[in-house]
């Protein structure tokens, strides 16, 4: 596959919001070819896209055979890439988004979905599900290990 | 009582000075006539000398029965008056017993009222200044609380200023320990990374296994 998804498309939402956005561009591509075939002048606004979205459009030149191939892989990519859930402590902000999932398609697989949620209770760090095995890196996790250690902290103080 | 005493010693006195100027006045009267008297005259001269020796000696015996009679009139006479002045002094000296008594005894009672009003007063002395010393320990009870209050007020907030800055020194030790001196609670991408990085093994070992 040479398709590569764009660091703002991280979880299956995202990419089926892409795919939805890239439908209705192939829905204005058609109804603009059948007008212009039709001899009609009056054209129609193209549809509201992310900036993802947009980008994907124009890699395909706005081909319709490509983007009708693009959705085929988007779908197949949304059926069978591996996906990881990040929990966070709060709720990531676009770039923190961007960072942790372009280091996963750069470091573990190249189509990898990521799903974020948050939970104040872990007050910081992250929680990483992959599969059925729950990696707890969080601070409420290493601060619990870490208990019998503080009264030792306390006489130092 | 004195008086009574002198005014008594008075009377007998009197008594004794009648009797002696009444026996002087005897005595001296006596004397008198027994000058005054003719001198009898004297037919003694016919008398046999057996006969005038035995009227002296009748005379004599005479004059010496009535001097006898006389002594013991007087002494019974002075001894009517010892009596008399004995029962006199008796009954004198039991008005002035008793009164002395009644004066004792009165003057016991106003002792003993001076006394009870002392030690009544003394009792109220005691009472006033018990309460007194009550109330300034109650004061200075009150006033020892408000302090020790106001001590153990200012010695819990301070302890509760040591120990809040205590823990937060001590959890702030603790966190850093325990998450590490290059985490940063206020951006943690980097650590973010750097944690997967360090996991990253473990993650693709478990994709794979997964897949």
């Amino acid at each position: 596959m040479a398709l590569k998804l764009p660091g703002t498309i991280s979880s299956q939402q995202d990419l089926g919001a892409l795919i939805v956005e890239i439908h209705d561009c192939i829905k204005w591509l058609t109804h603009e070819s059948v007008k212009k075939k039709a001899g009609t002048k009056q054209a129609a606004p193209p549809p509201n896209m992310s900036p993802a979205a947009a980008a994907l459009v124009h890699e395909s030149g706005a081909s319709l055979d490509k983007l009708e191939a693009l959705i085929k892989e988007l779908e197949s990519t949304q059926r069978t890439a591996k996906i990881i859930t990040i929990t966070l402590a709060a709720q990531p902000s676009a770039t923190v988004k961007e960072t942790l999932v372009t280091w996963c398609r750069r470091e573990l697989a190249s189509y990898i979905l990521v799903n974020f949620s948050f939970n104040r209770a872990l007050l910081g760090g992250m929680v990483v599900r992959v599969g059925s095995r729950v990696f707890d890196w969080s601070f409420r996790r290493q601060i619990i290990n870490a208990g019998d250690k503080f009264p030792e902290v306390l006489r130092r103080v | 009582m004195l008086e009574l005493f002198i005014y008594f010693n008075l009377f007998l006195a009197g008594i004794a000075t009648a009797y002696a100027i009444r026996y002087g006045v005897v005595h001296f009267r006596g004397n008198k006539v027994r000058e005054t008297l003719p001198t009898p005259q004297s037919h003694t001269e016919d008398l046999s000398d057996a006969a005038r020796a035995r009227m002296m000696h009748q005379a004599e015996a005479s004059f010496r029965k009535i001097m006898e009679h006389a002594a013991g009139e007087l002494q019974y006479d002075l001894k009517a008056t010892s009596d008399a002045v004995s029962g006199k002094l008796h009954t004198v000296g039991e008005q002035i017993i008793d009164i002395e008594m009644k004066r004792y005894k009165d003057s016991l009672e106003q002792l003993r009222h001076t006394t009870e009003s002392s030690i009544g007063a003394g009792a109220a002395e005691v009472t006033k200044h018990q309460a007194e010393l009550k109330a300034a320990l109650a004061q200075r009870q009150k006033e020892l609380e408000e302090i020790l209050q106001k001590d153990m007020e200012a010695e819990k907030a301070r302890l509760v200023a040591d120990l809040d800055k205590k823990l937060a020194g001590a959890v702030t030790a603790f966190l850093v320990e325990t998450l590490g001196h290059n985490v940063d609670l206020g951006a943690q991408s980097t650590y973010l990374t750097e944690t997967l990085e360090a996991h990253k093994a473990e993650m693709i070992k478990e994709l794979k296994d997964g897949s």
